[in-house]
């Protein structure tokens, strides 16, 4: 649905949100599953390399809320 | 499997449909709450685009945050429309202002468009042609040939057997034009009483009798009720998993914007009793299947304080109980105070024990319910309740909330509402009247009861079944010891099918018949194990939502069309054409519908006095030259919430029953809609009643079922992400599947450590004392005790002349305006004049009440029921577990299921819970439950079950990172 998570990450338990709307969870150790709730996929994953010190990201997994195709704004 | 097979990667891109998409309105197929869906549908490849004027949501994309204009890939599907593919996006209604407010969607509605049949997808064995099982293995036939051994064979059973040996199992909920045909067909022509809906053993009375015997429909509120109270008490449930939006569009509406405070009795802790526990709510952590001490405790206490609501008593209860002789009816206030004062079981000190909640917190409850302002003012209670409640101990648990509620001041107005929060959508519309003359039993002083028909099958007594849209075995109670016997009698037979000739298929199956046997036929949209994979003999394809323009109502009356959209897989057929082809093929009058528009218009003048009447609907149509599906397309997805009454020329819908705050117009239609419960409670006088329910009628069992030594309770019930939907979502949607693949069972981290169990081990979850009630059907006197009335021609003979019926076919309905008995998990009970007439209403039919005797020494706890309630003990002793398994009519059985254990402080020490219906786990979760129905009622006691968990290993999700989660679900 789109509902905000920023700031919402539950260090105990490695879980995003709640959502403030309506209360879904996100299991950031399982791809970001929904735990409990609404969310009609899991989190969209950003894809990183590591290559030697450096961390590139790479693609993303997933769609991400608002678009209908990642590569096409 | 590798739990690594069950990665799913969701697509990163989904098409957006043209401008010119076409836009279909429908509803969610599964839970009760019916979330109104848009679809929309164009060819593949003629796409639209990211700008506004491009596409069919009217958007910019990216789409902004809440727009409800967007889709993700689980939204998406491809179909075929006449033979053509099709794109189609299932997305919540964004412009509705009713049930799931701006498009709001649970995750199961959220992700339906997956449903839709696709041979691309997981989807793809659905059935699709009608089966004959040859040699052990099902292969195609006609639906000619099929319809043909059927019709054939029911005739064969008719003629040797009895209508009772006709039995037909089905769903109650799954659109009102195929249960109207299919009870029409089995009740109002094969005339059986061996009919049963999909979650109980028999098909007549209601599901909640304490509120039906109180005079309250259990479907009265609005959804929008759910958001006034000052205080909700929610019994059995956690909204929030089993009717997602009626959660966080109502309740979640109610604790944010007015402070309403809940009070949650489960004895599970999830997402939505952690949240309104954090709002500053009460969590009654309520040991399972004692309610009913729990309720009569809380009213004690405000009898004792005495904080009931005195106007409401004295306007809207009953001073004295409706009928002479009544049982469980108080005769007013003043008794059920005198009543509850005096029992022992409500006493606060015994509730603590017995439901394991802290005096206090039961105290704070009744408080909060019931204790008035220091202005003077009432807090406004409201109460809502589902399956923990009534299918643990159903006649007294909702008996008890009832009164609970009542004192209270609840029932009839805004806010103020006593019902069921709802578990399926509400699609029973009846097509014919439960046999009730030809059922054996009864219940002392109350309604005569419906057959049980797993217990009439293992009996040996039904010779053709039926199966429509259920899976008969793990749905119910003692799931495995149904497996066995369905094993028994139709594979275990010597006279299996061997050929394709018709002829020596139907010679073979009358040999099973004959030989003690039973044949079997299922109908479905899957192949469902095992009553269709293995135990049929004849398997047809069922078309569903989506493939047809279907009908049905959801927890607050509200009437939508479901549209069609696309084409069914293959041969499959809905299943109204189905009875209907049978129907004709047998020789019955009454099936010619063209199409199911024309099911729906036939319908509506049974259906014109039960909560969700259409006829002004009808009417109106017709006034207008329209086809009435087609003025109730025109309603979209808001639709019309029933009784739809037609009122200074409008159709108007009822927002709540027994509504004292209702003003109705004049009515305009041919036939007025005006049933008492718009305004006044279902009850001859309007007025509601108390009821006093008796804690020893169930308290022998409740004390067999309770753990001892080293086991736990085992109790089942539903999880958010594929409730009411499993045999899409779990067994056939990757994105769910990911989540939720195998059953799994929440365990308290105390039991757990005790036996070395961590969450992610495979667990072994069994019990070697399992109660099953069998027998009971000869006649004996011993029978007649144990099964109350038993009339001499239980299993009657079709030829006998039946007064009865002449009278009440459809032409006589038709001319005189009879109103069908209602039945099924359809609750409003309507006396039928006719049986009154005809001295068969059993229902009036009450015992002398017992002569009250104050010199006799003090009785026991037991024998105070006969001054209490009505009843003689010796009238019931004989029906009381106790006495049941003295006598021969209890079975001890055994059963095991695995599951993946989560350990979690969630659930309450000494219970664990598992879900209650997963065909496609490690064995059946119901098989723990005893087949021990109430004696009142016949209902099953499903949330009673116990059993030893033992680890037996690994699961592979213990250390996955793909499959499945442990994290808690109560994170608020």
């Amino acid at each position: 649905m789109g509902g905000p998570l920023n700031g919402l990450y539950n260090a105990e338990h490695q879980v995003a949100g709640p959502c403030p709307l309506h209360l879904s969870t996100f299991d950031l150790t399982r791809h970001g599953m929904v735990v409990a709730g609404h969310a009609t996929e899991s989190l969209p994953q950003i894809l990183l390399e590591i290559k030697g010190d450096d961390i590139y990201a790479t693609g993303v997994m997933g769609l991400i809320y608002g678009h209908h195709d990642n590569l096409h704004m | 499997m590798s739990s690594d097979d069950l990665i799913h990667i969701e697509k990163d891109n989904v098409p957006l449909p043209p401008k010119n998409a076409e836009v279909f309105t429908t509803a969610c197929d599964y839970c009760i709450t019916g979330c109104g869906y848009k679809v929309f549908r164009w060819p593949v490849g003629n796409d639209g685009d990211i700008d506004a004027s491009s596409n069919a949501f009217g958007v910019d994309f990216p789409a902004p945050i809440l727009s409800g204009a967007w889709a993700s890939p689980n939204q998406h599907n491809i179909v075929s429309v006449d033979g053509k593919a099709h794109n189609v996006l299932v997305v919540a209604d964004k412009d509705s202002t009713v049930v799931n407010v701006k498009g709001d969607h649970s995750i199961r509605g959220g992700t339906i468009a997956k449903k839709c049949y696709n041979p691309d997808s997981a989807t793809r064995d659905r059935l699709q042609y009608p089966m004959l099982r040859v040699n052990g293995e099902l292969q195609r036939m006609s639906w000619d040939d099929a319809i043909d051994i059927m019709a054939e064979l029911s005739q064969h059973v008719l003629d040797e057997y009895g209508r009772s040996a006709w039995a037909m199992k089905m769903y109650s909920y799954q659109y009102w034009e195929n249960t109207h045909a299919l009870t029409k067909l089995a009740l109002g022509r094969m005339r059986t009483p061996a009919w049963a809906v999909h979650d109980q053993p028999t098909g007549h009375g209601p599901d909640t009798p304490g509120m039906a015997d109180a005079g309250i429909d259990n479907f009265s509120a609005s959804y929008e009720d759910w958001s006034l109270a000052d205080v909700l008490f929610m019994s059995g449930t956690d909204p929030f998993e089993s009717k997602t939006i009626v959660y966080t569009e109502w309740i979640l509406k109610g604790i944010r914007e007015r402070g309403m405070k809940v009070i949650a009795v489960v004895p599970r802790k999830t997402t939505g009793v952690a949240y309104a526990e954090k709002m500053g709510g009460l969590y009654l952590e309520i040991n399972p299947g004692t309610d009913t001490i729990l309720n009569y405790a809380i009213a004690r206490i405000i009898v004792e304080n005495d904080w009931q609501d005195k106007e409401f008593v004295n306007k809207w209860i009953n001073n004295r109980a409706e009928i002479e002789n009544e049982v469980f009816q108080a005769d007013g206030y003043e008794d059920f105070k005198k009543w509850i004062l005096d029992n022992k079981h409500a006493e606060l000190a015994n509730a603590e024990n017995i439901t394991g909640i802290p005096a206090e917190k039961i105290t704070l409850a009744a408080q909060w319910l019931a204790k008035p302002n220091a202005d003077g003012s009432r807090p406004k209670a409201s109460f809502g309740f589902e399956k923990g409640l009534y299918w643990s101990n159903n006649y007294l648990n909702t008996a008890s909330i009832s009164a609970l509620g009542l004192i209270c001041g609840a029932g009839n107005r805004p806010g103020q509402v006593i019902s069921r929060f709802g578990g399926h959508q509400r699609g029973m519309m009846p097509g014919g009247r439960y046999p009730e003359e030809e059922a054996p039993e009864k219940f002392p002083g109350w309604r005569k009861q419906g057959i049980d028909l797993d217990r009439w099958v293992e009996d040996g007594r039904a010779k053709f079944t039926w199966v429509i849209g259920t899976t008969w075995t793990h749905a119910m109670v003692a799931s495995k010891h149904l497996i066995d016997t369905f094993e028994k009698l139709t594979r275990g037979n010597a006279h299996q099918v061997t050929s394709t000739n018709k002829k020596d298929v139907i010679n073979t199956l009358k040999k099973r018949m004959s030989s003690g046997g039973m044949v079997m036929v299922d109908q479905d949209i899957y192949p469902v194990t095992p009553i269709g994979t293995r135990f049929s003999d004849i398997v047809l394809p069922a078309a569903t939502w989506g493939e047809e323009d279907f009908t049905r109502a959801n927890g607050e009356r509200r009437i939508r069309l479901y549209s069609k959209f696309y084409d069914a897989p293959g041969e499959a057929l809905p299943d109204w054409k189905i009875a209907a082809k049978f129907a004709k093929r047998m020789g019955f009058s009454g099936f010619d519908w063209k199409d199911s528009n024309e099911v729906f218009e036939d319908a509506a003048f049974y259906n014109r006095n039960r909560r969700t009447s259409y006829l002004a609907l009808v009417e109106y149509a017709k006034k207008y030259d329209k086809r009435a599906h087609e003025l109730l397309r025109e309603y979209g997805t808001e639709g019309i919430q029933g009784p739809i009454r037609w009122e200074d020329g409008k159709l108007v819908g009822t927002k709540r029953l027994h509504d004292d705050t209702l003003t109705t117009g004049t009515p305009t239609g041919l036939t007025p809609i005006n049933p008492r419960s718009l305004t006044m409670f279902n009850t001859s006088t309007g007025r509601a009643n108390l009821l006093k329910a008796p804690w020893e009628l169930f308290s022998d069992y409740w004390e067999f079922m309770r753990p001892e030594e080293d086991e736990l309770w085992v109790t089942t019930g539903r999880i958010n992400e594929f409730w009411q939907s499993g045999f899409d979502d779990q067994m056939r949607r990757p994105y769910i599947k990911q989540r939720w693949p195998d059953n799994w069972l929440e365990i308290h981290p105390e039991d757990a450590a005790k036996r070395g169990i961590e969450s992610g081990d495979q667990l072994c979850v069994w019990s070697d004392k399992i109660p099953v009630e069998v027998g009971g059907y000869d006649h004996t006197k011993k029978d007649r005790g144990v099964r109350g009335v038993i009339p001499l021609q239980a299993n009657a003979d079709i030829e006998e002349p039946d007064l009865l019926q002449a009278v009440t076919d459809d032409e006589y309905v038709t001319d005189q305006g009879i109103v069908t008995d209602d039945m099924g998990s359809s609750e409003i009970e309507i006396d039928d004049p006719l049986l009154d007439a005809f001295g068969g209403a059993e229902t009036q039919v009450r015992p002398p009440r017992p002569k009250k005797n104050r010199n006799k020494p003090e009785k026991t706890s037991r024998e105070k029921i006969e001054s209490t309630i009505g009843l003689t003990w010796k009238e019931v002793k004989d029906m009381t577990f106790t006495e049941m398994m003295k006598n021969g009519y209890i079975t001890m059985d055994s059963a095991s299921f695995e599951a993946v254990a989560i350990v979690t402080d969630a659930v309450k020490k000494g219970v664990s819970f598992t879900y209650f219906n997963l065909p496609s786990a490690k064995g059946a979760t119901n098989a723990l439950a005893g087949r021990v129905l109430d004696p009142i009622s016949q209902r099953p006691r499903y949330k009673l079950a116990r059993g030893k968990v033992e680890k037996i290993g690994e699961s592979p999700y213990k250390h996955s990172l793909s499959a499945m989660t442990f994290k808690p679900r109560t994170i608020i």
